[in-house]
């Protein structure tokens, strides 16, 4: 899994239950569009997340309807999976934390 | 899908609703209307912001989108890597070709059986790498303004080599493209012969093409254009036609001769001999190439990548069922969610010590192929300019039509190093895809 898609996880992860929209993730991950959507598609694709289009009269709110992201029970099962293995992998990689002995 | 509503257009929203709805064609044709209406959304609801922070994070918005590979798309790298390779493969063939022709130019009697040894040589490649005709085209465009880095032939500038290989280059891409679509449909007969008598028909067409300047300063009927290919591959003065110089003198351009007398075909057929030699050969290659790959298109290249393949999975994304690589362990090292231009991702590891021994000692082997290829190929430089300054071009060799041509570059310490660097990449690649034994 690439650090782009833990990020993008992880902003999901934050509030499971939360419905998020394209512009919000990019601003919680950092992401610019080109790389996150892609990622989303996949991520749907492997049914860890739903995508919804938000509910409004296009007309009245003179704006179009947005398309809203969430995990899905299984996402948000592996992601904590996958980022808890992720940081696992990296405490390994940084040993132990040691205090520096005083002269 | 959710309709579309209003909103103010100003220049930077057209661009940037331009920008995405662009990237969205080159999605999926499945999620590419939605994924188009949703940056839509995203750019509407960036109105929001102040003025200049809007159109900035507008044009970042659908520029990234731009920019980056959709979501079935290979990433850029991979893409510039490919580039890369078939644009070696092309300078590779044609350095092959003009160098094999400059070596059946200089055999005397023994051209032609050197010529069907260099067409199976062609052939053979073409059979075994995947080449096509642009960038070929490309390669033997640039080869021939650099080979005539000092002009030695009359007729031999831009003028008459852009019109030539243009003019191949897309006769031969159509071709290759109908002899791949009749061999893929099984009918192998009918693609070999449209190979074969459209690749004459293109080189036929591509020597009028380059020629049609010297005829027309040399004063040679327009009328015997058809027949000009097929001469210019005969020894010289098997046919004369056009003005006749009695005394034997020339001066076109920057040749300036005095000896036997001469028609001015020969020397249009001499210029053209040049031009015409590598694109035989390079035709045979490309076109050969077209027809293998589409009767055995299964033979993928050599991957960089090694390791298991991710499982594949059916999941339902708007009906459509699609495989998509899932993970397939607990391991942190499968990759099944790659993002597009993203290069973190890692290959998987097949094993312990032995894969890295194997590894090493491929590398080993690659890396000795590689210096071999590249000492070899200043080798070749180095009896290229002693042959090239063998024939330095005078009225006699013309009129034999026995010009060797095309390596002037070699002269220059960069133009040796650029042909080693080339025979060692190629090499290297070719020692990389050979079949690795197991055990």
């Amino acid at each position: 899994m690439t650090t782009s898609v833990l990020k993008v996880m992880a902003a999901l992860l934050a509030d499971p239950a939360a419905d998020r929209y394209g512009l919000q993730l990019m601003q919680d991950t950092g992401l610019p569009s080109g790389t996150l959507y892609p990622i989303l598609v996949r991520l749907e694709r492997a049914g860890w997340v739903a995508s919804r289009w938000e509910e409004i009269d296009p007309s009245a709110e003179g704006r179009p309807s947005r398309r809203y992201y969430r995990l899905t029970a299984e996402g948000a099962a592996e992601a904590k999976r996958e980022i808890a293995a992720m940081q696992q992998q990296m405490s390994r990689a940084a040993g132990p934390v040691t205090r520096p002995r005083e002269a | 899908m959710p309709p579309p509503a209003r909103s103010p257009r100003g220049v930077v929203d057209r661009l940037a609703r331009a920008g995405v709805s662009a990237a969205a064609r080159r999605w999926p044709p499945e999620i590419a209307d939605a994924m188009r209406d949703e940056w839509l959304a995203e750019l509407a609801a960036l109105d929001a912001a102040g003025l200049g922070i809007r159109a900035y994070r507008k044009l970042v918005f659908a520029g990234s989108l731009l920019l980056s590979p959709a979501v079935d798309e290979p990433p850029w790298r991979d893409r510039a890597a490919a580039l890369g390779r078939s644009a070696s493969v092309a300078a590779g063939v044609t350095l092959l070709a003009a160098a094999l022709v400059n070596a059946v130019r200089a055999a005397g009697a023994l051209a032609p059986l050197q010529l069907a040894v260099a067409v199976a040589v062609c052939l053979a490649i073409g059979f075994r790498v995947r080449t096509a005709a642009v960038p070929v085209g490309g390669a033997v465009f640039a080869f021939l303004l650099a080979g005539n880095a000092v002009p030695v032939m009359p007729f031999m500038g831009f003028a008459d080599i852009a019109p030539a290989v243009l003019t191949w280059t897309l006769l031969t891409a159509v071709i290759a493209r109908c002899t791949t679509r009749l061999a893929a449909a099984g009918r192998r007969r009918r693609a070999a012969l449209v190979a074969v008598g459209g690749g004459a028909a293109a080189l036929d067409l591509a020597t009028v093409a380059g020629s049609v300047h010297a005829a027309a300063v040399l004063g040679v009927p327009a009328v015997s254009a058809p027949a000009w290919f097929p001469l210019a591959l005969v020894p010289g003065g098997t046919a004369g036609f056009g003005p006749h110089f009695a005394d034997g003198t020339a001066t076109f351009g920057s040749l300036q001769a005095v000896g036997p007398a001469f028609h001015a075909s020969d020397i249009l057929l001499a210029n053209a001999a040049v031009m015409a030699g590598p694109l035989l050969l390079c035709t045979v290659a490309v076109l050969a190439s077209a027809f293998r790959h589409a009767v055995a298109p299964g033979s993928p290249p050599a991957r960089l990548r090694t390791g298991r393949q991710p499982e594949r999975t059916h999941l339902r994304t708007g009906g459509q069922p699609e495989s998509i690589p899932l993970r397939t362990g607990g391991q942190p090292e499968s990759i099944p969610l790659r993002t597009g231009g993203q290069p973190e991702s890692t290959p998987l590891r097949t094993g312990g010590q032995p894969g890295s021994v194997r590894r090493l000692r491929a590398g080993g082997l690659q890396v000795a192929a590689g210096i071999a290829a590249a000492l070899g190929g200043l080798a070749v430089c180095h009896v290229l300019m002693r042959s090239t300054a063998a024939a330095d071009v005078t009225l006699h060799r013309m009129l034999e039509n026995s010009t060797v041509f095309g390596f002037g570059f070699v002269a220059h310490p960069a133009g040796r190093g650029a042909v080693a660097l080339l025979a060692a990449v190629l090499v290297m690649r070719a020692v990389e895809a050979m079949p690795t034994r197991r055990g």
